[in-house]
């Protein structure tokens, strides 16, 4: 006999016996859906991910913050402006997440999230001192946090679910300009330099993502981003020199892997 | 001169233990004549329960809260199973009396039939700060004044790891300093963002010798004061979120945090009928290499300790109806090797052989009282400190002794469904010895460390009521902080430039 014909049987029996049990059973019975029955992504959810980050800085103009800084090479040494370089940042990024969705009738899905990524996401560049030769600076920046609040829509297959999303987001910097200048070997001994500089950034991010509930109550995914920072102009502060102006262009690309425990929601 | 200073120490230690034996021998005589039972009436909430079972204003702990880190956060009882691990059954007497009492209260009953779910959790604090006065420039990434911030940002594992083991582990972010903090010196590279915070793994058991229950453990932790559970010391005392912009007082004591998460200790405690609190604890400083792996910056400390610095803790804690009060005494002995390059200008990571000895002894007091709807808190706190300053004597200080004194006393009512409002009031005070060169100009007039003065905070915890929205997800707490100073690091001239309005929104996820 066919697993079919069995199934079929099984089904028939108990619908002869449906009478018996109910006669049985209280008033109200427990609502406690399982796995087998339809999943819903309605609900809230906690979590971690992992994965990479890459950012791209279009930086300007480090030449003249040093060459023209009052104790080196003083205003207008500098010959040439503007002098911009690109700085590429890599590193991996290690965060959680708190989002709440909705699903539809038609199974859309809405909803909101928070994240918030630690980074080691770091880039430098040696950058050339035209009017000062050999002399050079290394420019240094870190990204080390990164929150988020961001939408998404999505369309859900059962347990698996496709989506979008976009929103703002943070992020928090550290730039480092650092060297020696000698003024083309006028100054002897040359003259040490090290401006720092903070940045809170604000901007904008979208991305897509899959996400499957691989049991009740925990779903994984796996998610790209991208960010963009604008331009934003930080101080940069030698304690021994004193400040100036650095321009910064900020994008930024990531790939988390996350997971994330449900909770409120088909319970 | 130096023979006066030195008798008055003696005479002042003399004190100090004489006191100490004192409590000890009126907590012995007391505890041998109450009956186990009564001894543990605060037995009597379990995890599964409201935060406001645990917590005041968190993270101020009610005796239940005291009990559960005792217990090494390994008390069961929520809908979760508690641990991954099912072969040790646990300290289950002590667990029981917990059940019960909870069961009786709340009436759950579903303990620990779910799957077990990693006990992580994360917390951010966002806060806007105002300062009388601007912030000293440059300020950059921060406008002059009314900044509003992010920080910290922290992940926890928080609970029971097997029926006897649990932790607390913390990793957080926190917002940089302005520019101005930098020194420009090659040090700064040591200052990070991210770090590991508070930690504290635990083993904990139950036992009764004779008429005597006993709670015993074993702390690892990484902050003196961090496995103390009343919030008078240290590392767990009022304020307990406070802005990262505003300035505060340069002096403190070295077991006020100068060390924290610097250091690895492991100590041993025991609570005795649930009244007498005894621990002594040993911790030594991580090497520099691990310290800075650790997201730490080793030239914020004094140096590295020479040896293992001893930590005391003696608490008497009875409790009548809804009356808890407690009286002790803790402390520490340093003896801290300065480093030799603090700017890190030669590169080098080496101490001085001689050392400076720092003796802190504090002394306590808390009173908790347990209304139909609310709490009331009293909690006292003096520290003395005793510098011998034999490394620093004539290049870092002046004196080759000087004594540094800290005061924190603090009301705080907490009322509404699990503790939704609270009211929180603290007078603080630092005084010592006048210095040239340790207190000296521009960070401290008058060659003082004095300053004084008041914090006021209003809490309104939206999800505190039972079985809330969120619980047991979420919850927040939004706060109102105002401090104000009548001295401030050895003045009263413009003291009050850094009064500081605080107000944050604690999120716990």
């Amino acid at each position: 006999m066919s697993k079919l014909s069995l199934v079929g049987i099984a089904g028939l029996a108990l619908v002869a016996a449906v009478p018996a049990i109910a006669a049985d059973l209280p008033a109200e019975m427990p609502v406690k859906s399982t796995f087998v029955q339809r999943f819903t992504w309605t609900g809230c959810y906690i979590g971690m991910h992992a994965g990479g980050g890459w950012a791209h800085n279009t930086v300007t103009d480090p030449v003249l913050l040093v060459q023209d800084n009052v104790n080196l090479g003083g205003p207008g040494f500098t010959t040439v402006v503007p002098n911009t370089f690109d700085v590429s940042q890599s590193g991996v990024v290690v965060g959680g997440q708190l989002g709440c969705d909705y699903q539809t009738p038609s199974n859309f899905v809405i909803g909101i999230e928070g994240a918030a990524s630690g980074s080691t996401m770091k880039g430098t560049r040696n950058i050339p001192l035209p009017d000062s030769p050999p002399d050079t600076a290394l420019l240094t920046i870190k990204t080390d946090f990164m929150p988020a609040v961001t939408g998404r829509i999505g369309y859900a297959f059962d347990t698996w679910l496709f989506y979008g999303k976009g929103g703002v987001a943070w992020a928090s910097s550290k730039y480092s300009l650092a060297g020696n200048f000698s003024g083309a070997g006028a100054i002897v001994p040359s003259i040490p330099f090290d401006f720092e500089g903070l940045s809170n950034r604000v901007g904008w991010t979208v991305g897509a993502g899959i996400e499957w509930a691989f049991a009740p109550d925990w779903s994984a995914r796996l998610e790209y981003d991208y960010y963009d920072f604008g331009t934003h102009v930080a101080t940069m502060n030698d304690v021994a020199n004193g400040p100036g102006p650095l321009s910064f262009k900020t994008t930024m690309q990531m790939v988390k892997l996350g997971v994330n425990f449900h909770v409120w929601g088909w319970q | 001169m130096r023979r006066d200073r030195s008798d008055r120490s003696l005479r002042n230690f003399r004190f100090a233990f004489a006191f100490a034996e004192i409590i000890l021998l009126g907590a012995w005589l007391t505890i041998g004549l109450t009956r186990s039972a009564l001894a543990l009436p605060s037995f009597a909430r379990q995890t599964g329960q409201p935060c406001g079972t645990c917590h005041t204003s968190f993270p101020g702990l009610t005796p239940f809260g005291r009990r559960f880190k005792l217990l090494g956060y390994t008390t069961g009882g929520g809908l979760y199973k508690t641990t991954p691990f099912s072969n040790n059954a646990g300290p289950n007497e002590a667990y029981a009396s917990l059940r019960n009492y909870a069961t009786s209260v709340d009436g759950d009953g579903a303990a620990g039939q779910r799957a077990w779910v990693p006990p992580i959790s994360m917390m951010a604090i966002v806060g806007f700060t105002h300062t009388q006065a601007d912030l000293t420039p440059p300020t950059s990434p921060y406008k002059p004044n009314n900044n509003t911030v992010l920080t910290p940002f922290s992940g926890f594992w928080g609970g029971a790891i097997t029926s006897n083991i649990g932790a607390f582990v913390q990793v957080t972010y926190n917002a940089p300093a302005p520019l101005s903090a930098l020194t420009g010196t090659p040090a700064d590279q040591f200052i990070h963002t991210w770090t590991w915070d508070n930690t504290d793994f635990r083993f904990a058991n139950t036992a009764r010798i004779g008429s005597l229950d006993l709670i015993y453990g074993i702390t690892a932790n990484n902050n003196p004061t961090v496995q103390d559970v009343w919030n008078t010391t240290p590392a767990w005392t009022f304020p307990f979120a406070v802005s990262n912009l505003a300035a505060t007082p340069a002096a403190k004591t070295i077991i006020e945090g100068a060390f924290a998460a610097h250091v690895g200790g492991v100590g041993g405690y025991a609570l005795l009928n649930d009244m007498l609190y005894l621990e002594v604890t040993g911790y030594q400083t991580l090497r520099f290499g691990q310290q800075n792996s650790l997201g730490l910056d080793p030239f914020a400390t004094p140096g590295l300790f020479s040896g293992v610095a001893p930590y005391w803790r003696v608490a008497f804690e009875p409790n009548w109806g809804p009356h808890t009060f407690m009286v002790g005494t803790y402390g520490m002995i340093f003896a801290i090797n300065p480093w030799f390059d603090s700017t890190f200008t030669q590169g080098s990571t080496a101490t001085l052989a001689q050392s400076n000895r720092f003796t802190d002894i504090g002394f306590d007091s808390q009173y908790q009282y347990q209304g139909s709807n609310y709490w009331v808190t009293l909690r006292a706190n003096y520290i003395r400190e005793f510098q011998r300053l034999d490394a620093g004597f004539a290049t870092g200080s002046s004196n080759p002794t000087d004594l540094l004194n800290t005061l924190r006393l603090t009301g705080e009512v907490t009322f509404g469904g699990n503790n939704r409002f609270a009211l929180s009031g603290q007078y603080f005070k630092v005084w010592g010895t006048s210095d040239p060169l340790l207190y000296a100009a521009p960070t401290f007039a008058n060659n003082s460390p004095n300053s004084d003065g008041w914090i006021a905070e209003l809490d309104y915890i939206p999800f505190g009521l039972s079985r809330a929205p969120g619980w047991p997800w979420f919850n927040a707490k939004l706060g109102l902080q105002y401090i104000h100073y009548n001295k401030f690091n050895g003045t009263t001239l413009g003291a009050q430039d850094n009064n500081t309005v605080f107000l944050h929104a604690w999120f716990a996820m």
